[in-house]
């Protein structure tokens, strides 16, 4: 349960990511259509990046590194700061999507902008506080799986950067 | 100062001239940060002048991102709520002017969403040319009828209606912006909304943030915390619009200090006839309160 939990967590993560990295480069007024498939583009890249994360973890597993157990384990730590910062930010998105523009403007300047800068510091605090009490095995592949899913972003921004080099106007 | 003002240089005449990077790195002598002339010096360039079609590429990108702030903050509707009513005030066609439009965010917005109405006609202004060649592609790529101009906003052959802009009016200096007044006051227009960042105590922090957060392009950060920095106070708002627009009744919607700091991002300077003010008010209803 707790593995499914933060897959799905990831998933949504790079959705978010996916869209961030199409935002601010297509200059039209109606891109919704455009906004969901770069959401799309960060879930399959999210898809990939929990393939690779997997491989390493049953590898580990397979090889003696560590446990299942073990590993669920530090994942409800992982999970712990991840469920708190993902409640943060799903308020933000509540006060976003109200009708009134003051509300928004709350939800935008006080969680969504800044908690897409304290989104790097928060994956890593999740890898630390798996990292705590486990084996040296457990806590390097928890950075791993942190520096993979950090690394989803940027391999998006990449993307969405070439495209808008070749189609400047959407 | 802002690095998108030195590095191009579009005259009245629609004429572009070169700029040497030694002189934009000049004007940056007395910049409080170092990190402004590296990147004065890192922009691309050949034999030490700026590359017109590099800069342009890299402002066209930095104007992007600009747009998706607005986007974010749902400027248009904002824009929208206080311009429509003093809209339905006046009898006829209207027609609107964007001062310094750079991408046309606001005209393509009130394009496609017809937001103020049918009889309003909205016109990007801007002495960029290569801002304005993209912002009529993008509105051309959604069918939007939409007028930009490269030129002076106020010097019009058909009378303006109404006087808007979005983050310029920082681009002027104090003792600058009662001209900047006088010169759409003169025109016969109605009335004017200058929207621009508010000074308020959180203004550089807010700015550095969002700008960090959803900016990419180092120019477009630089010049983003460099414009907070630069926000006129709404004394000296209030003060010029008097100074330059004698006959019209000076305004600010959200005035700094009359609410959340954190929540007055962009507060516009509205300037209009007197006998407006009064109808104005009553249309805006429970909005009137945050008139001062």
């Amino acid at each position: 349960m707790i593995a499914v939990v933060l897959c799905v967590l990831a998933l949504v993560d790079a959705a978010f990511s996916g869209f961030r990295a199409f935002a601010g480069r297509d200059g039209r007024i109606n891109k919704r259509q455009a906004k969901i498939e770069a959401a799309g583009v960060g879930v399959v890249a999210g898809l990939v990046a929990l393939a690779l994360l997997a491989v390493l973890f049953l590898g580990g597993i397979a090889a003696g590194w560590y446990s299942y157990d073990e590993l669920t384990s530090a994942g409800r730590r992982m999970l712990v700061v991840y469920a708190l910062f993902a409640a943060l930010i799903t308020v933000g998105f509540g006060a976003y999507f109200s009708n009134a523009l003051e509300v928004r403007s709350l939800g935008t300047v006080l969680v969504l902008g800044p908690g897409t800068l304290f989104r790097p510091p928060v994956i890593l605090a999740g890898a630390l506080a798996a990292a705590i009490g486990s084996s040296a095995a457990i806590g390097a592949a928890a950075f791993v799986a942190a520096v993979v899913m950090l690394s989803v972003e940027a391999i998006l921004n990449r993307r969405f950067s070439a495209q808008l080099a070749a189609h400047p106007f959407g | 100062m802002e690095l998108s003002d030195l590095i191009v240089d579009f005259r009245a005449d629609g004429s572009r001239h070169p700029v040497e990077v030694a002189d934009a790195v000049a004007a940056l002598e007395d910049a409080p940060f170092a990190s402004s002339k590296r990147l004065a010096e890192r922009l691309p360039q050949t034999n030490g002048v700026y590359d017109p079609a590099g800069v342009d590429g890299v402002l066209l990108r930095s104007h992007l991102e600009l747009q998706r702030l607005a986007e974010e903050v749902q400027h248009g509707q904002r824009v929208t709520r206080l311009l429509r009513p003093f809209l339905d005030l006046i009898d006829g066609p209207k027609r609107i002017v964007d001062v310094g439009c750079g991408l046309g965010y606001l005209v393509r917005y009130f394009a496609s969403t017809g937001s103020l109405g049918d009889d309003v006609e909205v016109v990007g202004f801007d002495f960029n040319q290569g801002l304005l060649g993209a912002a009529q592609k993008l509105a051309d790529i959604e069918d939007l009828d939409c007028n930009f101009v490269a030129g002076d906003a106020f010097e019009l052959e058909t009378e303006a209606t109404l006087y808007i802009s979005s983050g310029v009016i920082h681009h002027f200096s104090v003792p600058d912006l009662p001209d900047f007044f006088a010169r759409q006051h003169a025109t016969g227009a109605a009335g004017c909304f200058h929207f621009d960042v508010a000074p308020t105590w959180i203004t550089p922090l807010g700015a550095w943030v969002f700008h960090r957060a959803r900016m990419r392009e180092p120019l477009a950060r630089h010049d983003g915390v460099r414009s907070a920095l630069r926000a006129h106070t709404d004394a000296d708002l209030v003060r010029s619009l008097h100074e330059g627009a004698p006959d019209w009744e000076a305004l600010l919607f959200d005035a700094t200090g009359r609410r959340m700091a954190v929540l007055n991002v962009m507060r516009p300077v509205i300037g209009m006839k007197p006998d407006l003010v009064g109808p104005y008010r009553q249309a805006l209803g429970n909005l009137a309160r945050r008139l001062s």
